[in-house]
């Protein structure tokens, strides 16, 4: 393995919702560059199973554990458990989210609630209860999972574009709350990604997005990944409160 | 040390406290110094001199020294 692989050796990081998509595709880069990796879900049998994967595919230690990001008082005890083993927190990515689509003449209050309970609410609790454990250090680095919706609105996804564009404004206030603590909160705002979150979309519609984007495809988890593994590394020591686009250029 | 000294020592240097600065008549929000950043700082200070942990709600009764001292000896800190 070379030095360049090993730049998170020694570290240990807490994804969120990454038994799947997105979230696995962060701790599986997390763990390929030396990284200690907690990966998290709402169904910890799930989560544990999908470590064990990890940990076979990379060699590397992965846990998993427990977390239901949307219970916001539950959060920061949980987040407490699961990292109390390694005595340390270096990296967070807030990945856990739900995407729920409803245009806006049929979105219910009970869509909102569910949307920025997860999204919103449930990241800011999980910022503060990791912003905590890395304060005693007076070191580490956050990624926090925004959208290309929360910054050019996305139609049929009203509830969805709004948590996604609070996630922007907490990421920053988080920075500038976090930074005398030398703690660094950064965003991605992905753009379509191929996920199973847009498995069920028409091959029109795919194709619609491909062509819409300059680089001519839908983005990949892995895309994703590295743009989170470039922003939790030393590499991006003096960023700081940035949303970084990973979108191939999209234009809504 | 007993309790309340080791914490007097941790409030002045959590909050920078000046000379003549009693930390035992300062409140939270009543003192340039604990804002809600420095409240971050001396919770974290807290945590570090003590070994313990401090939960959100206990966070929010330590509005004075003494608020503190009780939280400390709720969550098992010792002298």
């Amino acid at each position: 393995m070379s030095a360049r692989m090993a730049e998170l050796d020694g570290r240990v990081a807490l994804v969120t919702g990454a038994t799947r998509g997105i979230g696995y595709a962060v701790a599986h880069e997390l763990a390929v560059h030396g990284a200690t990796v907690i990966l998290s879900g709402r169904d910890g049998s799930r989560a544990a199973e999908r470590a064990r994967d990890l940990a076979e595919q990379t060699g590397a230690q992965v846990e998993g554990a427990v977390l239901d990001v949307s219970a916001f008082d539950a959060v920061a005890p949980a987040v407490s458990a699961a990292v109390r083993p390694h005595g340390r927190l270096d990296i967070l990515v807030a990945n856990a989210g739900v995407m729920l689509s409803s245009p806006l003449g049929a979105v219910t209050g009970a869509d909102v609630r569910t949307t920025l309970d997860t999204n919103i609410a449930g990241v800011i609790a999980t910022v503060q209860a990791a912003g905590r454990l890395m304060m005693r250090r007076k070191s580490g680095a956050m990624v926090l999972l925004g959208s290309i919706a929360g910054r050019d609105g996305s139609a049929g996804q009203i509830a969805y574009s709004a948590s996604k564009a609070a996630v922007a404004g907490a990421t920053r206030s988080a920075a500038r709350e976090l930074g005398r603590w030398g703690i660094r909160v950064n965003a991605v705002a992905p753009g379509v990604i191929d996920t199973d979150l847009i498995a069920g979309l028409p091959a029109e519609a795919k194709e619609r997005y491909s062509t819409a984007t300059p680089m001519g495809r839908l983005g990949t988890a892995a895309d994703v990944a590295k743009a989170v593994r470039f922003l939790v590394g030393d590499d991006a020591g003096f960023i700081a409160g940035q949303v970084l686009g990973v979108d191939g250029g999209l234009v809504l | 040390m007993v309790l309340e000294e080791r914490l007097r020592g941790v409030f002045v240097q959590a909050l920078e406290l000046e000379d003549g600065v009693d930390p035992g008549v300062i409140r939270y929000r009543n003192h340039p110094r604990w804002d809600s950043l420095g409240h971050m700082t001396l919770i974290v200070a807290m945590e570090s001199e003590f070994d313990v942990e401090i939960g959100p709600e206990q966070l929010i009764e330590i509005d004075c020294f003494d608020a503190a001292v009780k939280v400390l000896r709720d969550v098992g800190a010792h002298g």
